[in-house]
């Protein structure tokens, strides 16, 4: 397998006429998870007066 | 479905045509979702809801998020993106009310919104304008987000004020950074699904203004 194949969404950005590396699009989904984490540190204790 | 695309080739007017697209629609969904979410915010403020707590909030959070990742290809996808923008204005409604009970509270809430306006605004706008390729920031970004939280989690449970000052401005620098990140990543074809782009773009907005909140609280209390 080529290290640019990947299971989701390789059709659609071979559709749209070029392919990302592996890591620029992969890199997003572990981060938002991690900010979605922030979010929740924030809420519930960090952002209080 | 087209198979005349040369991969070897600069970007096309078929790829061009499509990271407008996603920009476009990232844009729309995303002014729809702040919109929705300020209402129940709103909503929770004036009904003076409680906070839903740790575990509910963790669940609310990760199940709707998990949810909007499984089904960002399908329209639920969508109404999946308004139960967590929701969900998350909800959460916020109980921190508003605590600000606007301070003295100054409601200058404190319009001067973190309006800054969190101008930073957006201005940083997507850079991204867009300069079409630079932000992505050598990725993995400073994951690193920064990841000490910024386990510092944010040593500053609650060893009660350090000033760490947690020093963790939300970490916050607002690391979400300008991504921001940035990721309105290039969809400008160069990184990011294809706009209802993910508007997930990411949202919560860097929803946490840059809470750490603005939180400085701008700090350094305006007497204490």
């Amino acid at each position: 397998m080529s290290k640019y194949q990947q299971s989701n969404s390789s059709a659609q950005v071979k559709q749209a006429g070029h392919i990302t590396p592996r890591n620029k699009r992969n890199m997003l989904y572990p981060v938002t998870t991690l900010i979605m984490l922030s979010s929740i540190l924030i809420i519930l204790g960090l952002g209080w007066v | 479905m087209n198979t005349s695309i040369n991969h070897g080739a600069p970007r096309s007017q078929t790829a061009t045509l499509a990271t407008n697209s996603v920009i476009r629609n990232t844009y729309t969904l995303l002014a729809m979702t702040l919109v929705f979410s300020a209402v129940v915010a709103g909503i929770s403020m004036s009904l003076n809801l409680p906070h839903p707590g740790l575990l509910l909030t963790l669940g609310g959070y990760f199940g709707l998020l998990f949810a909007t990742s499984k089904f960002r290809n399908s329209s639920l996808g969508l109404g999946f993106v308004f139960a967590l923008t929701g969900f998350m204005g909800y959460t916020l409604g109980p921190m508003l009310n605590s600000y606007l009970s301070l003295p100054n509270g409601g200058e404190l809430v319009m001067t973190a919104m309006g800054g969190t306006g101008v930073i957006f605004l201005g940083l997507s706008g850079y991204a867009l304008v300069s079409r630079k390729d932000f992505s050598f920031m990725g993995g400073f970004l994951m690193a920064g987000i990841l000490l910024a939280f386990v510092a944010g989690l040593a500053a609650i449970f060893f009660e350090l004020s000033a760490l947690s000052l020093v963790v939300s401005s970490m916050f607002v620098l690391l979400m300008s950074g991504l921001i940035l990140y990721e309105t290039s990543n969809i400008i160069h074809g990184g990011e294809t699904n706009y209802i993910m782009a508007t997930v990411t773009l949202f919560v860097s907005i929803f946490n840059l203004f809470t750490s603005l909140l939180h400085l701008l609280g700090a350094f305006n209390s007497d204490d």
